[in-house]
């Protein structure tokens, strides 16, 4: 009954555009995880040697994991000792192996652990090591210089931290003073530091012991176990970033230079990011900055002044040193010391995690917390779905809606169905029932699933949603064994794991299984023409053809647009396509009633000449009219019969013929400086049409993506309501290069036909009685409340999906959610994709807390901004997501740590990081009060169906340096670690790349090294750098790796990125520093001060 | 009557009444109006063709003619019409009694004056075809190589535009040479003039004028956004053979219970639209080939449901035929439209059902375009016809443009109007009578189309009245009328000409004249004009045909001349046999015997009858056998004849060669008088019509008696 599908193996994403994708590609040797199929590659590598096109593809399954697959799997053992799973170095016989071995990423703690050090790095180790500050014991330093290389370069020799290699040799040193005087003036402001002179500031031993229900998560490798222990499964994991009072501790105790990222074992992997010992990044960050500031008395003046600020009297409150201790309370979460006391240093930071983490989806009978969106695991279905395709705001579901409102936190799911599993997954198994179809609740439908319970012998079984005992048809009887479970339950997918897709039966179908049909429609007016990108989207579609799904059932057509709408007919063989063109924009129609859309497989050749010609044939056209709606209508209306997906080259304002728009942001900017309160209005459509229009595509299972190619405003306000109704999404290349652009365009449309997706979907999200679905949000067509139509559904959207209470759900009983998706694969065959996910109830706040998943629920708030924008003023927006923040953290300061001291600020440990990512999100693109009306409206348009992993980024971009490169072989992940967000860690000479998932800046400092320029760029001077950026790659070291983190990030982001170079003093190096959302921007707070802000509004709310 | 057909040849005009009755109540007596049948483009190689421009009546505009009164000394001309003096202007100073300009000529009553200051530049004729691609494929392939030849056919210097219509209407972009490209429309909505221009894109890159008539390359238009769609017929060659190659079936498909959608009104709407955009005022024709009933769309005649039929002349009679009106006031709009651009329509039918010629046939007859009805496109009438469309040589049509046709005429006539392939340009004048028959109320009328073959038929009212002054008062003391009727129009060589024919005639009043009147009258074109005037005045009082075989009657007949009109009304028969030489017999079953050879000419239709021991001999092959030439010659001669008839008529008619006793000798028997009859046995040899209808000397004897009552 139960077979494995043939794995959807998405193909990779990118491929090298031009015909340079053709060329031999190159992979490196044994490249393993870290391997980059050949479709990955940036242009430039794809001119290397090696496999014939297509054959990454074939090859990926025996030598490399296919481009998605790619995510570096397990690396050698060798590599990484501590693989999760493999115990052997538990986390606390750990120390001593780092300190005589290489093992670098943890090398560092040796010291710490060897001496009883808090995580902060206590006074003995300060005190040992000339260089506390950065606490790094030596052996740790030696061995594996960090990438970062404070603390290494403090303790000697050690490869620079920031500067290329020389020069930071000679500079490594002054960090260290610099830190030295900041710690020194650091004392003024408050005793001891906290964290050193005490217990753990993490709990210790005894906390971790405090909570039994952790599971056997053996590694934690940056720090010593029983801290390590205690950040991660005690929610109450303090780590105060008070004042630095003792400069050493706070260094010393952070797990040295690149071990954030470099950890191994996979459970630590999961809890770094949001790991207690916040210095543990703070060094990492830290001490560079200082360097390049000279000074690093004056970077730290800010933060300490506040002056007038409640909080500025907090160093009383705290005390004496000693005082410190207070936050480890085991009920305290992570604790912010007073604002005047805030050192930039210590307060939370993600610490990105690269080890592979082995996670098992239930485990004794309970659900597990799942690790972190954004770290890198291996998901064992046991029972619960993968948190890739379904995770939860909570893992632990409130029993009432009271204590959910007291929480202040969301209750929603994020879906995403076809999410790229891991390649060492099990592949989600296909389960034919036959034509009894699958097995369901009679009473709500729900689809079997490992939590309906089974009784009286297994001829009845009671629905884990609506609790109906339902009689177990003959055919699917079977015994219960003595555990009560079915005897035949791990042999059937349905029964033991989360995910299974059932064949639809006929019941299921309304009509034979659509085929996949894609529609290509091209913006040929006069501008789109003369800027390149008719051409650019010719080739881009002409390459993409050969990533069509095989076989008879693949269909194409194309049509091109200006005022007029162009046909083309291809079906005549060995003759000319026929060009037939609807005229009247108004009430537009199609030409003819077939041989618009032919098997690809008939007009292959038609279509690839047509494509080459197109450019041309309309190489004089004058007509600067598109008739965008117009041309979708007429396009619709084609594939009307079938459904399937309509792409569209747009590069003007529409400005012709039905649904077409007038230029609103000439009106837009006028409004915004005189204040107009209405300025969001033109983040709204204009009015109904495409909305109507959007309304009767997704009805036929007509899918829109957009892909907007221009040099003006388009007003993807009111262009983005097709795509977001339809299932599809927006592209935006604004301003369009023909020199950059066309690389990404092609590999965005050979990710969009390639990736993993469905046809004519509908998708229900059904839980357990005591709950309800509140609201879809998401790219689709809502026609009923409780159903969802996706014209088409792939593995880059997620759906998120809120709940309320309409009752109390018992504690003893789990809450269950079950997604089921209707859908037919690119191959013609109907499915049901169903996703179950069981999680316990509670009744203690504090559980609510400690389960609560920092990504999905910033997720959410992310989604719940963008959707308000339109409809509000943006400060009341930025005011909303703020207060949220609030709301939560003054919940947790007033119901689980109201024993400290109300002069601290408290964070609860899962959700240490929400003030950090909330400012970010205040500071965003979407959020900002500057700005194009376009650039908002995209943002809004990308946040509707962003999924959690991409959430965090779009807001929280990575920093990462890429002049040295070469001087940092140290670390195993492709991807060095990132910057913290601050212009303290921009260095003049430095060259850096920031990426968000969209966007890559390339930000280069006024003295960057001639020498470096010449080996990234090709070029010896800052002003030979061309204006618009295509990254070639050289033939050298640095060019390569320049070239790998860049693809390794595509590959990562599934998505290409639009680099730019950013250069100081021009308006593109302002865009690269409004991404640095640490600093104090005009009107908006930095971090530090954000902080005190916060825990200013919480002090106030709890007097 | 050879006094009339000299007449005819001189000035290509007959006339009922050769010598006019003088008064009002005189030519109510004489029942035949008092009318003209005029050819006004009649080929004669006499006709001089003056290189200037002509001399006009400074008062009527009216030409100088032979019949002006010149007073050489004084160098002035007296107008005949008006009896205003006229100077000669300066270039006319040397004239003389000896030397005369070739307008004074007496014999020179018609003359062609083709000057170029006067009409301007050379403009050449445009060709725009519609085709219907809503067929079965073995029509498609007729029509393919009837239109690949006429392409071939072509004057080079000629614009070609190309359409086809089914259930959308497709305008060719010729001028697009690198994919076969066309503009589609909808068969259900029309388009406008504006509409084209908007969205054929004929401002692309440039800003439309607000304000003004835009229209052609003089006025706004870029010649380029022009040659997309009419190119020279020698530049577009290529595109046009392959457009017409590959012509396929209407794509769309039709229910087994249903008709083709075919939208034939809208396509000609697009098509008129189209030339107004782009050649507004200069020569263009829409040659429209047509296979079957507009189904689609404004102009439809008739339901897609093959449950309806389509209107008969029952239906029409009884006002049961919903869509008649409405499609015949869209197709008077149209040829509104056309006669404004000065453009033509012809229509080529070509289908066993029928097409809407009756509803059309407003635009055709209005802009003075050709019809041709046929059976099949894969018939000898339509496929000779369209050659003959288009071939030059002596026997080709002369298609000329945009004519303009004016009359002036003594005091005391009038005209009522003009029957015939031309539009009023209501130009009202004291010469238009109050009363109207057929195109009226002007002394102007408007020809889009005219070939050499174009009759008008001219109806007169004599104004004067009975009285004092009824005889020779004043000027007129002469008794001669005049007429002149000019004829502006561009020459199928692309320029502008104007011929001018001037007529005198004498009156006679009162009872003396009688005699007079008698002599001067032509029963020929009496015949024709009161065919002409029955058809007009009674359309729809029909039987036998159906409303599209009518119109096409009535159109034929509208422009034909007199001696073919007389055809139509009375087939001519020949009789060919050893005993004699060809001689006419009575159009009677009586003509017919074994050893004859009958060749009918009745217009539409020439049948070679061969009696049934002719054709036994022909079948035995006797004709190629030595000792028998005669015999062969015998078979030949009533083919040559035949052959002459169709190569100088058009449309080419059907040609029928049948034997006695055969299936196709109906065609001859259905003409003949059935003195013959099953109950009244034939002569051996003969032959007997198997009819209810009665002999003509059966209908001659009730005439006499209702006379005689």
């Amino acid at each position: 009954m139960a077979s494995s599908p043939p794995q959807q193996q998405p193909p990779p994403p990118f491929a090298a555009q031009n015909l340079t994708a053709q060329g031999p590609v190159q992979v490196p040797p044994g490249s393993g995880a870290g391997a980059l199929p050949g479709a990955f590659a940036n242009l430039q590598i794809s001119r290397g040697a090696a496999p014939p096109p297509g054959a990454p593809r074939g090859l990926t399954p025996q030598q490399a994991p296919p481009a998605f697959a790619a995510r570096p799997g397990p690396p050698p053992a060798a590599a990484r000792p501590a693989f999760p799973g493999s115990p052997p170095a538990p986390p606390f016989v750990r120390a001593p192996t780092a300190a005589t071995s290489a093992s670098p990423p943890f090398g560092g703690q040796p010291g710490l652990v060897s001496q009883p050090l808090p995580p902060f790095g206590g006074p003995p180790g300060a005190a040992s090591q000339p260089p506390p500050s950065f606490g790094v014991p030596p052996g740790v330093v030696s061995q594996a210089p960090p990438p970062f290389g404070g603390p290494p370069a403090a303790v000697s020799q050690a490869p620079p931290p920031f500067g290329g290699p020389p020069a930071t040799a000679s500079q490594a040193p002054s960090p260290f003073v610099g830190h030295t005087v900041a710690a020194s003036q650091a004392a003024p402001f408050g005793g001891p530091l906290v964290a050193g002179s005490h217990p753990p500031p993490f709990g210790g031993p005894p906390v971790a012991g405090s909570q039994p229900a952790v599971p056997p998560r053996p590694t934690f490798p940056g720090h010593s176990g029983p801290m390590a222990a205690a950040a991660a499964w005690t929610q109450p994991t303090p780590p105060s970033f008070g004042a630095p009072q003792q400069p050493p501790p706070p260094f010393g105790s952070r797990p040295v230079g690149q071990p954030p990222f470099a950890t191994q074992s996979a459970p630590v992997a999961q809890q770094l990011p949001f790991m207690g010992p916040p210095r543990a990044n703070a060094p990492a960050f830290g001490p560079p900055s200082w360097q390049a500031q000279g000074a690093g008395s004056g970077a730290m003046q800010p933060p300490m002044r506040m002056p007038g600020i409640p909080g500025s009297m907090q160093p009383n409150t705290l005390g004496p040193p000693g005082t410190p201790t207070i936050p480890y309370s085991p009920h305290a979460g992570t604790q912010v010391s007073t604002p005047s006391k805030i050192d930039p240093n210590q307060i939370p930071r993600p610490m990105p995690e690269s080890s592979v983490i082995i996670y098992e989806t239930r485990q004794g009978g309970q659900a597990t917390i799942p690790p972190a969106a954004s770290s890198e695991f291996i998901v064992k279905d046991t029972g619960n779905c993968s948190p890739r395709l379904m995770r939860c705001t909570v893992n632990q579901i409130p029993c009432t809606g009271d204590l959910l409102t007291t929480s202040g936190m969301p209750l929603a799911l994020m879906v995403q169905p076809f999410s790229l599993p891991h390649p060492s997954e099990e592949p989600i198994q296909l389960v034919d029932f036959g034509e009894m179809g699958p097995i369901r609740c009679s009473r709500c439908k729900a689809y079997i699933n490992p939590f309906m319970k089974f009784v009286d012998q297994g001829r009845h079984f009671i629905c884990n949603l609506c609790g109906f005992r339902n009689d177990t048809p003959r055919d699917y009887m079977c015994n219960l064994g003595p555990d009560g479970r079915r005897r035949d339950a791990d042999d059937r997918p349905e029964l033991s794991r989360g995910t299974v897709e059932f064949v639809a039966t006929k019941e299921f179908l309304v009509r034979d299984p659509m085929p996949a049909v894609y529609f290509f429609l091209i913006d040929v007016s006069m501008n789109a023409i003369q800027t390149g990108a008719t051409a650019a989207a010719c080739s881009a579609i002409a390459q993409a053809i050969s990533d069509l799904p095989e076989g008879p059932r693949t269909m194409v057509g194309i049509a091109t647009f200006d005022s007029a709408i162009h046909f083309y007919s291809l079906k005549r063989a060995q003759q000319q396509p026929l060009m037939l063109i609807v005229p009247d924009v108004q009430d537009v129609y199609t030409p003819l009633q077939t041989d618009l859309i032919l098997p690809v497989s008939e007009c292959r050749e038609n279509l690839e000449q047509l494509l080459e010609s197109i450019p041309n044939m309309f190489e004089n056209n004058r007509v600067a009219d598109s008739a965008f709606g117009a041309a979708m209508k007429a396009g619709f209306l084609a594939m009307k019969s079938t459904g399937g997906k309509l792409l569209v080259f747009q590069s003007v304002l529409p400005s012709l013929g039905v649904g077409s728009l007038s230029a609103r942001e000439a009106e837009g900017r006028a409004n915004i400086t005189t204040g107009d309160k209405e300025a969001h209005k033109l983040l709204q459509p204009v009015d109904n049409t495409l909305k109507t229009m959007a309304l009767e595509f997704a009805e036929y299972q007509v899918c829109v993506d957009v892909f907007l190619t221009t040099q003006s405003y388009v007003d993807i306000a009111s262009i983005s309501v097709v795509p977001q109704t339809t299932g599809g999404r927006v592209y935006y290349y604004y301003p369009f290069s023909a020199l950059s652009d066309p690389a990404k365009l092609f590999n965005d449309l050979r990710w969009n036909i390639s990736r993993p997706q469905g046809f004519e979907a509908v998708m229900r999200v059904r839980c357990s009685q005591g709950l309800q679905v509140q609201d879809y949000f998401g790219n689709f067509c809502k026609r009923v409340p409780t159903d969802i139509d996706l014209p088409a559904i792939d593995s880059d959207k997620t759906v998120m999906v809120t709940f309320k209470h309409d009752d109390k759900l018992p504690e003893n009983v789990e809450c269950g959610f079950q997604c089921a998706l209707l859908y037919t694969t690119v191959y013609g065959q109907r499915r049901i994709r169903v996703i179950n996910l069981s999680l316990s109830c509670t009744n203690l706040l504090a559980n609510l807390f400690r389960c609560a998943d920092l990504e999905t629920q910033f997720a959410c708030f992310l989604k719940q901004a963008a959707n308000g924008i339109p409809t509000s003023p943006l400060p009341r927006i930025r005011d909303e997501a703020t207060n949220t923040c609030i709301n939560i953290l003054q919940s947790y300061r007033k119901h689980c740590a109201s024993v400290t001291s109300s002069g601290q600020l408290i964070l609860p440990e899962a959700l240490k990081l929400l003030p950090l990512y909330t400012l970010a999100l205040v500071k965003s693109v979407g959020l900002r009060t500057d700005g194009r009306l376009d650039d908002h409206s995209y943002w809004i348009s990308l946040v509707s169906s962003i999924s959690v992993v991409l959430a965090v980024p779009l807001v929280f971009p990575r920093l990462i340096p890429i002049h040295d490169l070469i001087s940092r072989d140290d670390d195993d992940s492709l991807v060095p670690s990132p910057l913290m967000l601050n212009s303290e860690n921009v260095q003049e000479d430095g060259i850096y790349l920031l990426e968000n998932g969209e966007d890559g800046l390339i930000y280069l400092g006024n003295m960057v090294n001639p020498a470096t320029l010449e080996q990234i760029f090709g070029v010896s001077s800052l002003a030979a750098l061309p204006v618009q950026l295509a990254l070639d790659q050289f033939d050298n070291e640095l060019s390569r790796k320049v070239n790998e983190v860049v693809n390794e990030i595509r590959r990562q982001r599934c998505s290409y990125l639009r680099l730019r170079l950013c250069r100081r003093g021009e308006p593109s190096g302002d865009f690269f520093r409004s991404f640095l959302i640490e600093d104090k921007a005009p009107g908006v707070f930095s971090y530090v001060e954000f902080l005190v802000h916060v825990h200013r509004q919480i002090q106030s709310k709890m007097t | 009557m050879s006094e009339f057909l000299d007449l005819e040849t001189q000035d290509g005009i007959r006339m009922t009444w050769n010598v006019i009755p003088g008064t009002k109540q005189d030519a109510t007596n004489c029942v035949v109006p008092v009318s003209a049948i005029y050819t006004p483009l009649k080929p004669n190689p006499s006709i001089p063709v003056l290189p200037y421009a002509p001399l006009r009546c400074r008062m009527c505009r009216s030409i100088l003619n032979p019949f002006s009164v010149v007073d050489f000394v004084a160098k002035i001309w007296v107008c005949p019409f008006c009896f205003q003096r006229n100077h000669f202007p300066q270039h006319y100073n040397s004239i003389s009694e000896n030397n005369l300009p070739a307008e004074l000529f007496p014999q020179y009553t018609t003359v062609e004056y083709k000057s170029t200051s006067e009409t301007g530049p050379v403009a050449p004729p445009v060709f725009l075809f519609v085709v219907d691609t809503c067929m079965i494929e073995e029509e498609i392939g007729y029509l393919k190589s009837a239109l690949a030849q006429a392409i071939e056919l072509l004057p080079d210097q000629s614009l070609v535009g190309f359409i086809t219509f089914g259930t959308y209407v497709q305008v060719h972009e010729l001028g697009f040479g690198l994919l076969p490209k066309s503009y589609v429309f909808k068969g259900t909505k029309e388009v406008t003039k504006e509409q084209i221009l908007d969205q054929m894109s004929f401002f692309a890159g440039k800003t439309k004028p607000t304000t003004g008539v835009i229209a052609g390359a003089r006025n706004g238009l870029s010649a380029e956004s022009i040659a997309r769609f009419l190119l020279p017929a020698s530049e577009c060659e290529f595109v046009l053979n392959s457009v017409i190659e590959e012509l396929q079936k209407d794509p769309w498909p039709v229910p087994a219970d249903k008709r083709p959608s075919r939208c034939t009104g809208v396509a000609l709407s697009v098509a008129a639209s189209l030339l107004g955009v782009c050649v507004p005022g200069s020569g263009a024709r829409i040659m429209a080939f047509v296979g079957g009933p507009s189904t689609e769309g404004l102009g439809s005649i008739v339901s897609k449901s093959l449950s309806e039929p389509i209107r008969s002349h029952k239906d029409l009679n009884k006002g049961s035929a919903p869509l008649y009106n409405k499609a015949v006031k869209f197709y008077e709009d149209i040829s509104k439209q056309l006669v404004n651009q000065g453009h033509v329509l012809d229509l080529f039918a070509c289908a066993l059902d029928q097409v809407g010629v009756a509803e059309m046939k407003v635009a055709v007859e209005r802009t003075g375009g050709i019809v041709v009805l046929a059976e099949s496109f894969g018939h000898s009438v339509f496929k000779d016809s369209l050659r003959r469309f288009f071939q030059s040589s002596d026997n080709d049509l002369d298609l000329s443009f945009n004519g303009i046709f004016e009359i002036n005429c003594s005091k005391d006539v009038k005209i009522q109007g003009i029957i015939g392939p031309c539009t009023s340009l209501e130009k009202k004048s004291p010469l238009s009578s109050d009363t109207v028959v057929g195109q009226g109320n002007t002394n102007a009328w408007k020809m889009c189309g005219l070939d050499r073959k174009t009759s008008l038929c001219l109806v007169f009212d004599i104004a004067k009245k009975d009285g004092p002054d009824s005889v020779g008062v004043g000027q007129s003391a002469s008794n001669q009328f005049y007429f002149q009727f000019l004829t502006y129009y561009q020459h199928h060589e692309g320029q502008m000409r104007l011929r001018a024919t001037t007529l005198s005639r004498r009156w006679v009043a009162g009872s003396g004249g009688v005699q007079e009147l008698i002599d001067g009258f032509d029963q020929e074109a009496a015949a024709a004009v009161m065919a002409r005037l029955v058809s007009f005045k009674m359309e729809a009082e029909v039987s036998n045909n159906s409303p599209d075989e009518t119109a096409y009657f009535t159109m034929m007949l509208n422009t034909e001349n007199v001696s073919n009109a007389v055809v139509m009304i009375q087939p001519s028969l020949i009789s060919y046999s050893f005993q004699s030489g060809p001689e006419p017999v009575l159009l009677d079953v009586t003509a017919i015997a074994a050893d004859r050879i009958l060749l009918l000419d009745s217009y539409f239709t020439v049948v070679i009858f061969h009696g049934i021991t002719i054709a036994q001999w022909r079948k035995a092959g006797y004709q190629y056998q030595e000792g028998h030439e005669s015999f062969a010659q015998l078979l030949q001669a009533p083919q040559e004849e035949a052959d002459a008839i169709i190569k100088e008529r058009f449309p080419v008619p059907r040609l029928v060669v049948c034997d006695q006793y055969g299936s196709q000798a109906r065609f001859l028997l259905a003409k003949l008088n059935p003195s013959v009859s099953y109950d009244n046995p034939p002569a051996p040899g003969g032959d007997v019509i198997f009819t209810d209808d009665v002999s003509f000397q059966v209908f001659m004897d009730h005439l006499q008696r209702l006379a005689v009552h």
